[in-house]
């Protein structure tokens, strides 16, 4: 099928640059919830960044991991014929198409003796190979007509060493109420918590059962309130991250939920579904010593009850952001939402680290959606309520003047500083 | 427990074993060295920590060669456990290795474990191995170090890069400077004590209260000592005056 | 531009003038933007009207195609074949001002950022075609994450000021 293409005409327009048509891009090749098979990709820009080589997005594989990428004939005829190669089949390598073979533009069905897997239209598997122990990048190329032919886009890939987080979680009692979250739905929450983090080479791995912890004295049964002090001063909040740490391990501590007392923007001060979880890293930690009536800022994640499953593992991933040092993706500078807040976009949305604050379902005809804090479906689904669930990309190019712009290094390097486990 | 349990303990990956390295006696390393082999990563990364409990005589060595481990998480817990030890093996064996690890976490860890010496005649051994550091993240803690060390152009550009700070810098720097612990140097963040840019939260996702540049500059210098009234005794969003009283302290410290 | 020879008058058949022909270029990259070495180069083309051919050739290294204006201004669109795809060339009305939605997403189109296809969902399967949807705002992002401008998804000054500089023209 021909594309329409509309070219300004330069008598009329003098001194125009040269029109730029580009073919091909990349994209996420599913949708939903984090796919440990399809990560989404960073395609924020198109520069060489300090981090690596490729014009074009950047996408990570854990050693000895397949992982599938969608070619998007977005200027191109579907019926063209497009190669794969890689510039380094020892970091990693093409798995699909074979070498020599085009993308289809079709599925391609499993074979019938079950021989080979279903493999998706014009989709290029990859396979972390590099038995580096720290992180290795190679380029992925596209070519037009041939194996050889032109390449029209690159595809910059980050094989990484497996790194596992141990979780200990914790079952907290607050005047003789518990929490309904049961170590099977911890379980359940961490596995899909290990799909998020798939992109920055780590998984997480629950160990033990739910260990029980019993607190008193608390204003409300069965829940943490926070008052109008910051949430590393809260005593409430902070008695429970006290509770029994493991210190070679994320805790994870679970009660019925928080009672918030001072953001009533969402509902009525209390309103459950406010706060999903607050999370403090060592760093928030050493900032915050204990003094007399007062525990100390711990460190790990707290969580309340969540009967859905998507909810409840998007915002750990989310906490476990913060565990590891990583601020919110908003102005750049980890502002927290505000209405108006320009950053409130597509990549924010997309982003782990964006912010929750106020986002409510609006319709974005009548409100500019950027700036109206609306919640657009960026392609990870719903929630079982129904509103939009927000993205869960960890960025991976660095680029100077943008906060925490490799947040797939700030994370591993966080991870291997032990940010997440307690003093 | 005793050794042979211990080291069936750290093969079922019973994290609880890491306490009863302290206890063991002196065969305890040499035992741990001869199942490396043996072990997969958890348990490689298990016996670490273990070691670094143990602390014997010995330790530091095995758990500088146990940072040359593939895994790099396995790397990391013998750096960090090196860094707890009470006998580190000789400064210049440790320099040596520096460049021999791929993880640019693991060098940066031995940079750091070099420059808490202070010892100043290792000064131009680091120096060379430094200088053929490439990773951003590995030479921000080779820097610490040289300063450390009593490298005076490196002490001079790290006063550079403190005060020309930007805001995802400044946690980073605080660590530093508390690490290296000389007031004077703190005195390089007082453009930091007009800058109101967010660092880090102390609030929570629904109350926007960030640290700021200017408030890590006043616990940075509540942390070294510097005579000021700073209060709360944590980091904060500070007062105004607390503020204007940490630059008077901070401007009448000698460069 | 391309060269044609013309004969000057049917007397003097060995004096030939050039006549100038304007063209416009259009460059295939591998990536937005105006950054050195993104052209896809030594691609075969060729250029047809009312069904005849009336240019061929390969890109060069900047990837660039040179396009006979006279082409364009026919009734029917000329078609570039280039990579076993038909483009359907037309000329567009004219470049409007940066402020407006047109005048930015003509811009952005004009130097590769704008994509074809559609990035988020709203609401249904909605295009965002001429509107300041999700297709311009990353756009207009990724333009800024290029030029290291402040990256706030929208043509304020700097960014107005950049991407006039970098398209050329009005």
């Amino acid at each position: 099928m021909a594309i329409d293409l509309q070219l300004l005409n330069p008598i009329l327009t003098p001194g125009l640059v040269p029109q730029r048509v580009v073919p091909v891009r990349f994209a996420r090749s599913a949708t939903g919830f984090s796919d440990v098979e399809a990560p989404d990709i960073d395609d924020h820009g198109f520069i060489v960044t300090a981090h690596g080589p490729a014009r074009g997005p950047v996408v990570g594989v854990i050693k000895d991991k397949t992982i599938r990428v969608q070619v998007i004939r977005d200027r191109i005829d579907e019926a063209t014929q497009l190669f794969v190669s890689t510039d380094d089949a020892s970091i990693a390598d093409i798995i699909f198409p074979e070498a020599g073979t085009a993308l289809s533009p079709n599925d391609t069905p499993a074979a019938s003796d079950g021989s080979t897997p279903e493999r998706k239209a014009d989709c290029i598997y990859l396979k972390g190979t590099s038995s580096a122990s720290s992180t290795a990048e190679v380029l992925i190329k596209v070519h037009f007509g041939a194996a050889g032919g032109p390449v029209v886009a690159e595809l910059g890939v980050r094989a990484y060493p497996h790194l596992t987080i141990r979780v200990k979680a914790h079952s907290v009692s607050i005047n003789g109420t518990g929490p309904t979250t049961t170590i099977g739905t911890v379980r359940q929450i961490f596995r899909k918590v290990s799909d998020v983090y798939a992109q920055a080479g780590i998984t997480f791995s629950v160990v033990g059962g739910m260990q029980a912890e019993t607190v008193t004295g608390f204003a409300r049964a069965g829940m943490v309130s926070l008052s109008a002090t910051a949430d590393s001063q809260n005593v409430e909040l902070q008695t429970v991250l006290n509770q029994n740490p493991d210190h070679n391990m994320l805790n994870a501590y679970y009660f019925g939920h928080y009672f918030d007392t001072v953001d009533t923007s969402g509902g009525a001060a209390g309103t459950p579904d406010m706060v999903l979880g607050i999370a403090f890293s060592r760093r928030q930690a050493t900032a915050n010593p204990a003094t007399v009536g007062f525990p100390g800022c711990g460190v790990g994640i707290t969580m309340r009850d969540s009967a859905d499953i998507n909810e409840a593992a998007h915002t750990a991933a989310h906490e476990i952001g913060h565990a590891m040092t990583l601020e919110h993706y908003n102005n750049g500078n980890g502002q927290s939402g505000v209405v108006g807040d320009v950053r409130q976009d597509i990549w924010a949305h997309r982003d782990l680290m964006h912010n929750f604050v106020n986002l409510v379902n609006s319709d974005p005809a009548v409100a500019r959606y950027k700036s109206s804090n609306a919640r657009i479906d960026v392609g990870y689904g719903n929630y079982a309520d129904g509103r939009t669930m927000t993205g869960q990309l960890l960025m991976n190019k660095l680029r100077a003047g943008i906060f925490q712009s490799d947040q797939v290094n700030l994370v591993r390097r966080a991870f291997l500083n032990n940010a997440y486990k307690p003093l | 427990m005793t050794n042979d349990q211990i080291i069936d303990a750290i093969r079922a990956h019973d994290w609880d074993v890491t306490s009863q390295g302290r206890g063991a006696p002196p065969s305890f390393g040499a035992l741990i060295q001869a199942q490396l082999s043996g072990y997969d990563a958890e348990s490689r990364e298990l016996a670490a920590e273990c070691v670094a409990d143990w602390n014997g005589a010995g330790a530091g060595s095995l758990l500088l060669s146990m940072t040359a481990d593939i895994e790099p998480q396995v790397a990391a817990a013998a750096a960090h456990g090196l860094g707890r030890v009470t006998q580190l093996p000789p400064i210049p064996t440790i320099v040596a290795e520096i460049p021999r690890r791929q993880e640019p976490f693991v060098r940066g860890q031995l940079y750091k474990i070099v420059g808490a010496t202070r010892n100043s005649q290792y000064l131009e051994t680091l120096r060379a191995v430094v200088a053929g550091e490439n990773s951003p993240d590995a030479q921000r803690d080779a820097r610490r170090a040289l300063v450390q060390l009593g490298g005076q152009n490196e002490r001079a550009e790290f006063r550079i890069r403190v005060a020309q700070a930007k805001p995802d810098e400044a946690m980073d720097l605080h660590e530093d400077l508390v690490a290296i612990a000389d007031p004077r140097l703190a005195k390089a963040t007082l453009p930091w004590l007009s800058n109101g840019a967010s660092v880090m939260r102390i609030g929570s996702d629904r109350s926007p209260a960030m640290a700021r540049m200017c408030d890590v500059a006043v616990w940075t210098a509540f942390l070294l000592k510097i005579p000021a009234a700073i209060t709360p005794a944590h980091l904060a969003i500070y007062s105004p005056k607390v503020i204007a009283d940490v630059a008077a302290a901070l401007s009448a410290l000698p460069d | 531009m391309i060269d044609v020879e013309v004969a000057r008058t049917m007397a003097d058949l060995m004096g030939l003038n050039v006549l100038t022909l304007a063209t416009i270029p259009l460059r295939f990259q591998i990536a937005p933007g105006t950054a050195a070495s993104l052209g896809i180069a030594n691609v075969d083309f060729a250029i047809s009207f009312d069904g005849s051919e009336i240019a061929s050739g390969q890109t060069t290294a900047d990837g660039e195609v040179s396009i006979p204006l006279l082409a364009l201004m026919g009734g029917s669109p000329a078609v570039l074949r280039i990579f076993d795809t038909d483009f359907n060339l037309t000329l567009h009305p004219g470049l409007q001002a940066v402020s407006g939605l047109d005048g930015r997403q003509r811009r952005l189109e004009h130097l590769g950022y704008m994509t074809g296809y559609q990035l988020v969902v709203i609401g249904g399967d909605q295009p965002d075609d001429n509107t300041d949807g999700p297709r311009t705002q990353q756009a207009i992002m990724n333009f800024q994450m290029d030029e290291s401008l402040t990256i706030d998804g929208d043509i304020g000054n700097q960014t107005s000021g950049k991407i006039k500089s970098k398209v050329g023209g009005v």
